[in-house]
């Protein structure tokens, strides 16, 4: 049962990364999609001092950057979804340990890089709730450790 | 072929691994404010100014590159080890899922790089190898050769 649950929690986390990498080229220059720069709204307006559609509208080094680099990190979670995603469904359905060992590493080796990610929001004084934080590092954030604990309990 | 194909793609997870350390580490200082995502010539020519200028003038750019490298970095760094580690431990059994995986990733991310630069070519700039980052061009001439040789093993086997 925990060995179960903890498979299905890392097809999740590894199927988000993937379907947020698919969505993002889609998604980001929509009316949707420029509602944000990177966190949420609320956050990104408090950061930069204006509404992101303003901003994406007025400032266009911006609007190229964040086209440009946005579309990385969207190939860069399909990778790592894609990756993730068959390890959980091959690698844990007869479990080998060095798949729950790397998928532990990984879920746990992103959340510094997320931290330091909204390090200039804290310093900035912006409040950040778990949904100001983009879906694809709050929900495997979460999930991910959840999965390891699970797994390993699985294996003791 | 099979154990250099192996090697390969351990190579690959492993320069991944290197250049999300990194970018976390040196965005900020040394050759980091040389450029705002591909090269300095290439930058420049696309956003009008010299990228250091960019990078004092325009603090909204600043603030995005800021945050937006560094979750990049994250993601390089999780899928340097899962294509890594894959490649270590899955490629060793005589099983084809691992095989599978690592050549749908290594093909699965070049339309990203191609979308990505896409506003380098609309503005008729010419991107050669060394403009593009190499976390996008190496493994993009790598992963595809790693995959030919892991699969040519496996057929012969």
């Amino acid at each position: 049962m925990m060995q179960a649950t903890s498979r299905i929690l890392f097809l999740i986390a590894g199927g988000l990364w993937l379907l947020i990498g698919v969505l993002t080229p889609v998604m980001s220059d929509t009316a949707f999609g420029k509602q944000t720069l990177f966190g949420s709204p609320s956050t990104d307006t408090a950061l930069y001092g204006g509404r992101p559609e303003v901003l994406l509208a007025t400032n266009h080094q911006l609007a190229t950057l964040r086209h440009v680099i946005l579309r990385a990190i969207a190939g860069l979670l399909v990778a790592a979804g894609l990756l993730t995603a068959t390890m959980a469904w091959f690698g844990l359905a007869d479990p080998r340990p060095w798949a729950l060992g790397l998928l532990t590493i990984v879920g746990l080796v992103v959340l510094p890089y997320w931290w330091i990610a909204f390090g200039l929001y804290r310093q900035g004084g912006v409040r950040l709730a778990l949904l100001d934080l983009p879906p694809f590092m709050w929900v495997p954030g979460i999930l991910m450790p959840v999965a390891s604990i699970l797994g390993w309990m699985a294996r003791l | 072929m099979a154990s250099v194909g192996r090697t390969l793609f351990v190579a690959m997870g492993g320069f991944w691994t290197l250049i999300g350390i990194l970018t976390g580490v040196l965005t900020g200082r040394g050759i980091g404010p040389a450029f705002l995502f591909v090269s300095e010539p290439a930058d420049a020519a696309l956003f009008g100014e010299a990228p250091g200028q960019i990078l004092l003038s325009n603090q909204a750019l600043t603030t995005f590159r800021y945050v937006a490298l560094r979750a990049l970095a994250g993601l390089l760094v999780a899928a340097g080890l899962l294509t890594m580690g894959l490649a270590w431990f899955g490629l060793r059994e005589a099983r084809i899922w691992p095989l599978v995986a690592l050549t749908v990733v290594g093909v699965a991310v070049l339309p990203y790089w191609w979308i990505s630069l896409a506003p380098y070519r609309a503005a008729g700039i010419r991107l050669g190898l060394g403009d593009i980052p190499p976390f996008m061009w190496l493994p993009a001439l790598l992963m595809p050769l790693a995959s030919v040789l892991s699969w040519v093993a496996q057929i012969r086997s």
